[in-house]
C-alpha cells in the first residue's frame, strides 16, 4: 500500500468513528431529554433511558475502536502528521480524550449500583461528556485546517448533527421510523471529516514512513481488514434489528 | 519541576493506571472463556453453575475491560502530545508494532467483545464461546504488539539511523529482529506469567471471600453458589500456578539480555528486590494449594475459614507486584527513552511546563479517579456474586428493575430461558 492507499484508510476509519459512535455520542446527549410528538421537551423515565442506550449500546465497543484504529495508522505511517496536529490542538485533544474517557465510565458504570442517585449523576456525566467529546472531535478538525474560526464552527456543527444522528438510530431501532433518516443523518456527521481528509490530502501524504515500511504494514493490514470487516457486519446486524427481547440492556 | 519530569509523571500515572486494568483482563480471560465452553457443553444443573460463573466473572472482566480502554486510548495519546520527537526519529520502528496493535488486534478485540456481550441471546452457544476465545487470543495478541514497541525502547534491535547528525531517523532493517528481541518476548511471557498470577489472585480472594460465608464444610457443595465458588477456587488456584510458573522462569530468563544494568535510579533495586521476593513467597503458596485440594481438603479442613480471609486480604499482592515490576522496566532505562540511542529530554515536547501541568491534573487526575471508582464498583459486584447478574439477563428483568411500565414489558415479552 503506497502513501495514498494509507491516507484512504485513514479516511475510511475515522468515517467509521464518526458515524458509529456518532450515534452513541448523540444518544448520550439527548439521554435525559426527548422532544415529545407534542413538540415540548420531556424528561425520559430510567427505563426510557436504560432503552436509548440498549438501542446504540451494541455500537459502543466496535465503534470506538476505528478512531483507535486511526490514530494506529497516524502513529505507524503519518507519525509526523500525529506530532504536528498534537502539537497545534494540545488542549483540544487532551479534552477529547478526557470526555472520551469520561463518557465511556458513564455508560458503563451508571448500571452497576442500585439506586437512582448514583445512576442520576452518572447520566448528567454522560450528556456533558458526549457533548463535549462531539464538540472536542469537530475542533480538532478545525485544527487540522489551521484555523481557530474553523474549529469553533465544526465543533458546533459535530454537537449538532450528532444528536442528529443518535436520535435517528434510536428512532430506527425501536421502529418509531424507517431507516432513511439514519442514513441522511450518517452522511451529515461524515461529510466534515471527508472534507477535511481532502484538504489536508497534500500534506498527509507528504509525512509518511517509508515505502518498506509502508507496504509491509499494509500487507498485515489487507490481510485483516476483510475479518475485521466481516466482524463488524455482524454488529451492524444485532443494531439493524429491532431491539427485542433477545437484545442484552448491560448500559 | 520542569517539562520533561512533569510529562514523564504524566506518562508514568496514566501507564500504571492501564497497566493494573491489562493484569486483570489478561489474566481472567482464559479463565472466562473455560467457564464460558463447559457451560456450552453442559446440561441440567451443572448448566446453571457453569452459565452463573460466566455471567459473574464475564461482568467482572467487562466491568474491568471498560476503563482499560478509556486507559489506554488516554495512553496512546501521549506519545504525539508529549513526546512528539519519539515519533519523529523512531515513529517508523516504534509506530509499527502499535500500528498492528491498533488496526489488527485492538480493532479485533473490541469487535468480538461487543459481540459476545450483545449476541448472547442471538448466537449459538458454542459460537458464542468460540467468539470470547477469540477475545481472548487477540488480546494476548495485542499484548505482544505493545511489548515489541516497548521491547525496541529497552533493547533496540533490527533498524538503522539515517540522515544527519541533528535530524536522524530510524528506519527497520530486519523485522523478525525487532519481533524476536528476547526484550519483546522472554518479557512478554515474563508480563503473561504476571498477569495470570494476577487474575488467578482475583479469583482465589473472591472464592474464598464468599466460600467464608457459604461454605458448608461437607464433602460435596451444598448449594449452587458454594459450587460455583469451589470451581472459581480451583481455576484461580491452577491460573496463579501457572502464572508464577511463567514469571519465574522468564523472570530470570530476562537477565540475559539486560547487560546496561538498570540505570542510575537508587529505587530500582529496592523495587527489584521487593519484586523478587514477593514472587518467592507466591512461588511457595502456589505449591501448597494445590496440595490442599487433595480430597478437597480446602474445602473442608479446620481453620479454613482463617486461611480463606488471608487469602482475601492477599488480593491485591500481585497488582503491587506488578507495578513494582513495571517501575524496575521503565525506571532501569533512564535516562533513556531507547536505551543508548536517544533520551527523553531530547524528544520532549516544546509545551511549557504550565501548560503540561495542568494537562497532568486534569487527564492524571481524571483516570485515577474514575479507576478507583471502577475498582470500587467491582468490589461491590464481586461482593453481590450471583444476586442480579445483568450479563446475559432477560431485558424484560432489567427493565423490570427499572420501573418500567406494562406497555413496554410486553413489547420484551416474559423472561425467557436463554435457549
Amino acid at each position: 500500500m503506497n502513501a495514498s492507499a494509507w491516507a484512504v484508510l485513514l479516511t475510511v476509519l475515522v468515517t467509521g468513528w464518526v458515524v458509529l459512535d456518532g450515534a452513541v455520542q448523540g444518544a448520550g446527549a439527548t439521554l435525559l431529554q426527548e422532544h415529545g410528538q407534542d413538540g415540548k421537551e420531556r424528561r425520559r423515565e430510567p427505563a426510557e433511558r436504560r432503552l436509548v442506550l440498549g438501542a446504540v449500546g451494541p455500537l459502543l465497543l466496535p465503534g470506538e475502536v476505528w478512531l483507535i484504529a486511526a490514530l494506529g495508522v497516524l502513529i505507524g505511517v503519518f507519525p509526523h502528521a500525529e506530532a504536528d496536529l498534537l502539537r497545534a490542538g494540545y488542549p483540544v485533544a487532551i479534552t477529547l480524550v478526557g470526555s472520551w474517557a469520561l463518557r465511556d465510565a458513564g455508560i458503563w458504570l451508571r448500571s452497576r449500583r442500585p439506586g437512582n442517585v448514583w445512576r442520576d449523576v452518572w447520566d448528567v456525566v454522560l450528556v456533558v461528556a458526549s457533548i463535549t467529546l462531539a464538540g472536542s472531535w469537530g475542533a480538532l478538525l478545525g485544527v487540522a485546517w489551521g484555523s481557530g474560526l474553523a474549529a469553533l464552527a465544526l465543533g458546533i456543527a459535530a454537537v449538532v448533527v450528532t444528536r442528529l444522528h443518535g436520535d435517528a438510530v434510536v428512532a430506527w431501532r425501536l421502529r418509531r421510523s424507517g431507516p432513511l433518516p439514519v442514513v441522511v443523518t450518517s452522511v451529515m456527521v461524515a461529510a466534515p471529516v471527508v472534507g477535511t481528509a481532502l484538504a489536508a490530502w497534500p500534506r498527509l501524504v507528504h509525512g509518511t514512513v517509508s515505502e518498506p515500511t509502508m507496504a509491509a504494514l499494509g500487507v498485515v493490514a489487507l490481510v485483516v481488514l476483510p475479518v475485521v470487516l466481516a466482524l463488524q457486519v455482524a454488529a451492524w446486524w444485532i443494531v439493524s434489528r429491532p431491539l427485542d427481547s433477545r437484545d442484552t440492556l448491560f448500559f | 519541576m520542569e517539562a520533561t519530569e512533569l510529562a514523564r509523571l504524566q506518562f508514568a500515572l496514566l501507564a500504571a493506571v492501564h497497566f493494573l486494568f491489562v493484569l486483570l483482563t489478561l489474566g481472567l480471560g482464559p479463565v472466562v472463556a473455560i467457564f464460558n465452553t463447559r457451560w456450552a457443553r453442559a446440561t441440567g444443573p451443572r448448566a446453571v453453575v457453569l452459565g452463573n460463573a460466566t455471567r459473574f466473572w464475564g461482568q467482572i472482566y467487562l466491568v474491568n475491560y471498560a476503563l482499560g480502554i478509556a486507559a489506554g486510548i488516554v495512553l496512546e495519546l501521549q506519545f504525539g502530545l508529549h513526546f512528539p520527537g519519539l515519533l519523529d526519529v523512531a515513529g517508523e520502528v516504534f509506530g509499527a508494532p502499535l500500528a498492528v496493535e491498533t488496526l489488527v488486534a485492538f480493532f479485533l478485540e473490541s469487535t468480538l467483545l461487543g459481540l459476545w456481550v450483545f449476541g448472547w441471546h442471538l448466537f449459538p452457544r458454542g459460537l458464542h464461546a468460540a467468539i470470547f476465545w477469540a477475545v481472548v487470543l487477540t488480546g494476548y495478541a495485542s499484548a505482544f504488539a505493545v511489548m515489541v514497541a516497548n521491547g525496541f525502547l529497552r533493547n533496540p534491535v533490527g533498524y538503522v539511523l539515517e540522515g544527519p547528525p541533528d535530524a536522524q531517523v530510524a528506519s527497520i532493517t530486519d523485522f523478525g529482529a525487532l519481533v524476536a528481541n528476547p526484550a519483546a518476548l522472554v518479557s512478554g511471557l515474563h508480563v503473561v506469567g504476571a498477569c495470570l498470577m494476577a487474575g488467578g489472585f482475583v479469583l482465589v480472594g473472591v472464592s474464598a471471600w464468599h466460600l467464608r460465608r457459604v461454605g458448608g464444610g461437607e464433602r460435596l457443595p451444598v448449594s449452587p453458589d458454594e459450587d460455583l465458588w469451589r470451581r472459581s477456587m480451583r481455576a484461580g488456584i491452577w491460573t496463579g500456578l501457572v502464572g508464577v510458573l511463567f514469571v519465574q522462569a522468564f523472570g530470570y530468563a530476562q537477565f540475559g539480555y539486560i547487560e546496561g544494568g538498570f540505570g542510575e535510579n537508587a529505587a530500582v533495586g529496592v523495587l527489584l528486590e521487593v519484586m523478587m521476593r514477593s514472587a518467592d513467597l507466591v512461588f511457595l503458596g502456589a505449591l501448597v494449594l494445590p496440595l490442599l485440594l487433595i480430597g478437597g481438603a480446602l474445602f473442608r479442613m479446620r481453620g479454613r475459614r482463617t486461611l480463606y480471609a488471608v487469602l482475601t486480604a492477599l488480593l491485591p499482592l500481585p497488582f503491587l507486584v506488578g507495578i513494582a515490576g513495571w517501575l524496575v522496566r521503565e525506571l532501569g532505562r533512564q535516562p533513556w527513552v531507547i536505551q543508548g540511542v536517544l533520551r527523553v529530554d531530547q524528544v520532549t515536547s516544546d509545551q511549557s511546563a504550565r501548560a503540561v501541568l495542568a494537562s497532568l491534573v486534569l487527564l492524571a487526575g481524571l483516570m485515577v479517579t474514575l479507576a478507583v471508582l471502577d475498582w470500587w464498583v467491582l468490589t461491590r459486584l464481586a461482593r453481590a456474586g450471583t444476586d442480579r447478574l445483568v450479563l446475559g439477563a432477560a431485558p424484560a428483568d432489567v427493565l423490570r428493575d427499572d420501573g418500567a411500565d406494562d406497555a413496554v414489558l410486553l413489547r420484551f415479552g416474559p423472561p425467557q430461558e436463554t435457549r
